[in-house]
């Protein structure tokens, strides 16, 4: 379902001449802030690098924006999956265009693989905390098949159904194992996720 | 909450798994951008999911998923442990021999102990008649219970068994703490001889913990022979 605002070049809003027109009131700058971390988050899940998510970011706030200050939503409760699927429109604009651009040498699959010395230092240690941590998890669930549950569900992305039928277990007990990974994965880890969780830097 | 919990977790996981068609992973997207409590869920997803592909990067998963009898399945290992097991068995014959008096008070030999599982679960079939029914053996037995207590136990649970008597009294037969096993089950031993034909109501106090405040669980058994 594009919407095809956030992909047209019809976005060009004087703003001065929208002086009437109706905006949904936001409850505070919080909540805008709010939608931009949760938008930030969305983004530099796909992009990886931050500036790159940030800049797409703050396009869909400004198409989003712009399209409002000329006709206010229909239905004000959609706004952040209004935003959302814009941000993804752009997302995918953003993949077709690399693709074009891209120079065709016959190695780009060695070019692809070749590591970034540039690449964030704080991500591949976080990595290497977490691989740490799920080690120890790993190591602390007194049965294998348990330990079983936890790779092929989680690494392999295997049905829950078809591990519960190979390995002799309930879905209960499917549940339970999971449940209890997770819990202790998140207190050896520390309460809080980001990706500059400090705490996740303090472990390594 | 558990339930609310699980539902969550069934969804993040099929969303990082690429099983959603468009339409929930629209709605998936929205949550992530308007539920903080949401996102951290799902970040922790993913962090468990590449702390374990760093780790299988590492050659460190296979290892971890060996069985962990490697030692036993070595010749001299088996070997040496099997001549180990002989010559106890040996030597205690041996020692039996010379000890074993004939003596008035012991039992005949047939009154070996016997061991009974019962498991008790949360779901219940019929609301009106007990969870668990259970027939007495002739033979001394000691019956081992296990008590099914969700998907968030506490660290430990005070166990009380009461036998209810007619017009709904209950008398305690017995109490006792006990922590959960590997399994996420409370269990308990008890003798055959305890309890007499009869209904009986088995409460489970949740032990005070980190977790949310939790209510007692209850199950009944019908002990009959």
């Amino acid at each position: 379902m594009a919407d095809r605002t956030a992909l047209t070049a019809d976005t060009s809003v004087d703003s001065a001449s929208s002086g009437s027109a109706r905006t949904p009131e936001f409850a505070s700058d919080v909540t805008l802030q709010q939608l931009r971390n949760g938008l930030l988050y969305l983004l530099q899940r796909e992009v990886r690098d931050p500036t790159h998510a940030e800049d797409l970011c703050n396009e869909a706030f400004r198409i989003v924006l712009e399209r409002l200050a000329r006709q206010p939503l229909e239905e004000p409760a959609k706004l952040a999956a209004y935003l959302t699927q814009t941000a993804r429109n752009l997302l995918m604009a953003d993949q077709r265009m690399t693709t074009r651009r891209r120079t065709v040498t016959g190695a780009q699959a060695a070019i692809d693989a070749f590591a970034d010395p540039q690449s964030d230092p704080g991500v591949a240690l976080q990595s290497r905390t977490r691989a740490r941590v799920i080690r120890q998890v790993l190591k602390e669930m007194p049965f294998v098949r348990d330990r079983q549950v936890l790779v092929r569900f989680y690494l392999n992305d295997e049905d829950k159904a078809d591990i519960c039928r190979d390995l002799g277990l309930s879905e209960d007990h499917f549940k339970r194992v999971i449940f209890r990974a997770r819990e202790r994965f998140r207190v050896l880890l520390g309460e809080r996720f980001s990706r500059s969780d400090l705490l996740c830097l303090a472990l390594a | 909450m558990t339930d609310i919990y699980t539902g969550n977790q069934d969804i993040i996981d099929r969303y990082l798994a690429n099983r959603l068609g468009d339409a929930e992973r629209q709605l998936v997207e929205t949550r992530i951008v308007t539920d903080p409590n949401f996102r951290n869920e799902l970040e922790l997803t993913e962090a468990l999911r590449d702390g374990l592909r760093q780790l299988e990067a590492q050659g460190g998963i296979a290892p971890l998923l060996r069985p962990q009898t490697w030692m036993w399945s070595r010749a001299p290992f088996a070997v040496a442990a099997s001549l180990l097991a002989i010559l106890l068995g040996a030597v205690s014959f041996l020692v039996f021999q010379r000890f074993d008096q004939p003596r008035d008070e012991v039992k005949p030999a047939s009154g070996e102990l016997v061991v009974a599982t019962l498991r008790f679960e949360r779901t219940r079939g019929d609301p009106a008649g007990p969870d668990v029914s259970w027939s007495r053996p002739a033979a001394p037995a000691l019956l081992e219970m296990r008590f099914d207590v969700g998907l968030e136990p506490a660290p430990g649970y005070q166990v009380f068994i009461e036998k209810i008597r007619a017009g709904s009294a209950t008398s305690l037969l017995m109490s006792t703490l006990a922590g959960t096993n590997a399994n996420g089950e409370v269990a308990i031993s008890i003798h055959s001889e305890l309890l007499e034909p009869g209904d009986y109501r088995i409460r489970l106090d949740p032990q005070p913990g980190d977790a949310m405040q939790q209510e007692p669980t209850i199950y009944t058994l019908r002990v009959t022979g």
